[in-house]
């Protein structure tokens, strides 16, 4: 009994750094999904795009901060082109990411020449200003802590001006947008294209605190932010625009350390993609199962 | 002002589905013009409204607003000269934001956003004052969302909106039809007060035929995607509800009720 407690408490500071960072996939999944109502899965792509790039750069001598800002730019352009496909060609928002996460996945094999590349040896961003960062917890919790309070005071900033209006705008009714002078495919371009270089800055950091980058580190992100999505507008709600911008991240916490416990308690952590599936598969689904046995319940009194 | 040269449109040209909407409409409106659009279901005026504001090209004619060219303008860009409320009471407003960020984003809609922020204590007093006169209350609920209002409120903030920066041109597309009849009266009232209070230039389409003959300076009456009858100054005031029906002959279940 207290054996998994144990175990769940010595992770429990890596886990919640680990969660902070991918707190920054979960607000990619936001932005779209919530802010500018454009189901956007091309996190699943992005997220490997920054880190395999990343990596890359940093393997081939390029400064790891360059390398990181490359990777950024990278992820913005790949959501831009997902939007652009959906604007131009009018293909499905899901199919136009689907696309997009395909090229990807054949672009990060060419950029790294391989499957994988290791950082173990190099230096990289965080320890450039914080010595043996990826190996001291409280540096993380700390330097992520304070991102995220960045992050989501400019956030609470920015949605409130001109341009944060016309964003959720956008968002709200694209029709009463458009008929108020708001170019609508430019917000979208630029929203998701900002939506993918966060999860891309969060797939280039993943890569240089793990200390490799593999193609296949993005399987199950979007899945993985919805989830954390879902667990925060569960906890904060998302009836205002800084309950929504906390949603993310608040939820990110509470998701990791969810699965840090299911792991101490013995879960397979070959189960864990399965786990969040049917966690994420209940969620949505919970309100039209209540709504169905709502009818039938109603229907017996309808015939008496 | 407003110029429609020989519009015409035909959806889904040589598929089964082929429908035309517009078979030519020649339309002028002058400045301070208030014309009511009449007509039956699948005669075009919808179609109409959309080809001038933008949503949908025309296959065929031009569409002038004070003497330029907007034929090839988008909606968005076209929007600064054309305020818009639509039937659909949830159409013309953002759901989730307030009473008073909608209004901001109408006033904003002629100028590139910015990162300032967009309500002031100004801007707050303009919107108080643009919302006392429908009598709704509204201008007290600044901060209320309009997803929360009622569909009578919403088409009055939206009327708010459409009239909001001084657009050249106010278009109304059934803007009443979804209210009740009481709250139709309001917002109608409401309506017909600022476009004489602001000697703006409208077009309004209506499926009430009381509406029809009370309101407006001139009357349109569209069929088969063309005009069909006009009526104006002594002509218009003259007509009846029983006569507009007997005369064309072009009644169908909406207009019936509407009688």
């Amino acid at each position: 009994m207290t054996d998994f407690l144990g175990s769940f408490w010595n992770l429990f500071p890596v886990t919640l750094a680990q969660s902070l960072l991918y707190a920054f996939v979960a607000l990619g999944v936001m932005i779209p999904f919530r802010l500018l109502n454009f189901p956007d899965l091309s996190c699943e792509g992005t997220f490997p795009l920054g880190g395999c790039l990343c990596a890359a750069l940093i393997a081939a001598k390029v400064p790891p901060p360059a390398a990181m800002l490359i990777a950024v730019a990278a992820g913005f352009a790949a959501g831009c082109a997902t939007a652009a496909i959906h604007l131009r060609l009018r293909i499905n928002t899901l199919l136009a990411g689907i696309l997009v996460i395909t090229i990807l996945w054949s672009l990060d094999l060419r950029i790294m020449g391989k499957s994988n590349v290791p950082l173990f040896s190099l230096s990289n961003v965080f320890d450039t200003f914080w010595p043996r960062f990826t190996q001291n917890a409280v540096a993380q919790i700390t330097f992520w802590l304070a991102l995220c309070v960045g992050v989501v005071l400019f956030l609470h900033w920015l949605l409130r001006t001109e341009l944060g209006l016309v964003v959720r705008a956008v968002g709200a009714n694209d029709t009463m947008a458009r008929a108020n002078g708001v170019h609508v495919g430019r917000v979208l371009l630029f929203g998701v294209g900002a939506a993918n270089a966060v999860v891309a800055f969060a797939g280039a950091s993943v890569a240089q605190i793990q200390g490799y980058a593999d193609v296949a580190m993005g399987f199950g992100m979007l899945i993985g932010g919805l989830a954390a999505l879902i667990i925060g507008e569960a906890i904060v709600g998302r009836h205002t625009v800084l309950r929504q911008i906390l949603a993310p991240f608040v939820g990110s916490v509470a998701y990791y350390q969810v699965i840090s416990l299911g792991l101490a308690v013995g879960v397979h952590p070959s189960d864990l993609k399965m786990v969040t599936a049917l966690f994420v598969l209940v969620t949505l689904g919970l309100p039209t199962f209540r709504r169905q046995a709502k009818t039938q319940q109603a229907e017996p009194r309808l015939r008496a | 002002m407003l110029r429609l040269d020989g519009i015409r449109k035909t959806f889904h040209p040589g598929e089964p589905d082929q429908r035309t909407a517009l078979t030519g409409v020649d339309l002028t409106l002058a400045k301070g013009d208030f014309v009511v659009m009449i007509g039956s279901n699948g005669a075009g005026k919808s179609t109409l409204l959309n080809v001038v504001a933008g949503d949908i090209a025309p296959d065929a004619g031009r569409v002038f607003i004070d003497g330029e060219d907007v034929t090839a303008l988008p909606t968005h860009e076209r929007s600064r000269f054309i305020g818009r409320v639509f039937q659909d009471t949830s159409a013309c407003t953002a759901p989730g934001l307030t009473i008073e960020e909608n209004l901001a984003l109408a006033a904003g809609r002629a100028k590139r956003p910015g990162l300032r922020s967009p309500l002031d204590r100004d801007s707050r007093a303009r919107y108080r004052a643009a919302l006392a006169p429908l009598g709704l209350g509204l201008e007290d609920r600044l901060q209320t969302r309009v997803d929360l209002l009622s569909g009578g409120q919403r088409q009055a903030v939206s009327l708010v909106m459409a009239l909001s920066g001084e657009p050249k041109l106010l278009v109304l597309d059934e803007h009443c039809a979804a209210l009740d009849p009481r709250t139709a009266e309001t917002v109608m009232r409401a309506t017909v007060g600022a476009i004489e209070r602001t000697g703006i230039t409208t077009l309004m389409i209506t499926h009430n035929m009381h509406h029809a003959i009370a309101f407006g300076y001139r009357l349109v009456m569209l069929h088969e995607g063309r005009v069909l009858f006009e009526a104006s100054g002594e002509g218009k005031s003259l007509l009846s509800v029983e006569e507009l029906v007997k005369r064309f002959g072009i009644v169908d279940d909406a207009l019936l009720l509407a009688s």
